[in-house]
């Protein structure tokens, strides 16, 4: 290829990666624009005494017996689970077109009692000297049943 | 214009180019088939049910001849004029072909055809898996990186193409300490790139959490939340030191926000490498972020010919190379 027409075919490269990345990593919080994205990780600020956002999904059955459920359990990774479970039940915009794939599995797990899905925070808070240990909160529930949910 | 040709496009050493493509590829193989077990993730995607199924923008255009409905696995329709959802078995396939070459890029075989095997299996399969909710950073440099590669003379030396261009075909081999034209594209332009992103992260840290972030409870909190997540020891350990962890973020905060002074400024790479590689290297051990790619991808910034010459004390003079 000639030295002219490379030089403008890379031109035109370097210039459209550096430009995207240079708009995207400053606008944009999402991860639909991947390769180009914002580098936001551990953006937030905390403070003395806020809590720990990490979280455990328990199954709530019908005698209100609470069931932790793992991602093995749900057939998921931790992310997976973290983003499209625990997240949406938090945040309240939880689908239930989507769980329906799992719940299958774990309804008969638990011969069809769950009436619900609760998440906890772990219960830690951050304070000047380290970590300190207290009792899981409720962060975010959905009512579910076996029956009407899974068809 | 002569001088954006001269930076970007003017002749610089073929060997850092060269160690900086094995480095690279190797990492990739490395990062994606043992340490993140790439075929264990794919698994799990495809089990997943379609309303997981959330493509990225260019997945989806990647696939816009094929948007019109849905052939997955699950036979369900409806997703969408542009939500094409690849098979198992196509993925799978991508799998194999993207470690092969990822392995003749590494070599140097058929080098530049490689690479472009390589970048295009990477690309799509980092996005599949990033289609479903969840995304990491780790990849994206890398991606860019790759395709970066495919466009220059990677393969030009300390490759079996240069020994089959030599042995087989009689052309004269090329000084391995020579310099050539668009050598230097790949790594000026991912050396930019990592400016950019950690202005993105001084930037995020300054818009989301304000000067506030530069507390110290800010990193307390991360430690011990990662700390208990990954089950890291020392990270829980470490915790518990607020103003060294303070300490940490202001410099966090200033390495982030001036790392680009170290492109204009190449002697300051003396100081901002070691502190980024001690930077990524504490963020696997205490947080367990694995950014093995930006590790391996500091490459970039070491001038392996001249650190070669150096070391032998060759004292040839240093040919230019014409390009094809």
């Amino acid at each position: 290829m000639p030295n002219a027409i490379k030089t403008y075919f890379l031109s035109i490269f370097v210039i459209l990666v550096l430009s995207l990345q240079a708009i995207i990593g400053l606008t944009y919080h999402g991860y639909t624009r991947w390769p180009f994205t914002s580098y936001p990780m551990y953006g937030g600020a905390k403070h003395a005494g806020s809590r720990i956002t990490d979280f455990t999904l328990r199954a709530v059955l019908d005698d209100n017996r609470e069931i932790p459920l793992s991602e093995d359990q749900l057939g998921m990774t931790f992310w997976i689970l973290r983003k499209n479970v625990i997240q949406p039940i938090i945040n309240d915009t939880f689908d239930r077109d989507s769980a329906a794939s799992y719940f299958n599995a774990i309804c008969t797990e638990f011969d069809g009692r769950i009436v619900g899905l609760k998440v906890y925070d772990i219960g830690v808070t951050v304070e000047r000297n380290g970590p300190a240990f207290g009792d899981p909160k409720s962060v975010g529930s959905i009512e579910m049943t076996c029956t009407t949910d899974t068809e | 214009m002569q001088s954006w040709n001269r930076y970007w496009f003017g002749p610089q050493p073929l060997l850092d180019l060269a160690v900086v493509r094995l480095i690279c590829c190797l990492a990739t193989l490395f990062y994606c088939v043992i340490f993140t077990e790439y075929m264990a993730i794919i698994v799990e995607r495809t089990t997943l049910n379609d309303t997981f199924f959330r493509p990225t923008f260019l997945f989806k255009l990647i696939h816009l001849p094929f948007g019109w409905g849905y052939s997955g696995t699950t036979g369900n329709d409806g997703l969408g004029i542009w939500a094409f959802r690849p098979p198992e078995g196509f993925i799978k396939t991508l799998y194999y072909i993207f470690i092969v070459a990822g392995l003749m890029s590494a070599v140097g075989f058929l080098t530049n055809f490689s690479l472009a095997l390589f970048f295009m299996t990477f690309f799509y399969l980092q996005s599949y898996i990033y289609s479903f909710g969840d995304m990491h950073h780790p990849e994206a440099a890398m991606v860019i990186m790759i395709a970066a590669l495919t466009l220059s003379p990677a393969g030009r030396v300390f490759s079996v193409d240069s020994v089959i261009r030599s042995w087989w075909k009689g052309v004269e081999p090329v000084d391995i300490f020579s310099d050539a034209p668009f050598a230097g594209t790949p790594i000026k332009l991912m050396q930019w790139f990592f400016a950019l992103m950690y202005l993105s992260a001084f930037f995020a840290k300054l818009t989301i959490g304000g000067l506030e972030w530069m507390n110290g409870y800010t990193l307390q909190f991360y430690l011990i939340q990662d700390g208990l997540r990954w089950g890291s020891a020392l990270a829980i350990w470490i915790s518990q030191f607020h103003n060294l962890i303070l300490l940490g973020q202001i410099g966090v905060m200033v390495f982030q926000g001036t790392f680009f002074l170290d492109i204009i400024f190449p002697k300051l790479r003396w100081i901002y490498i070691p502190i980024g590689l001690t930077l990524h290297i504490s963020i696997y051990v205490l947080l367990k972020a694995p950014f093995f790619t930006w590790i391996a991808l500091y490459s970039i910034f070491i001038p392996w010919r001249d650190a070669l010459i150096l070391l032998g004390n060759y004292t040839g003079r240093i040919p230019r190379v014409g390009s094809h």
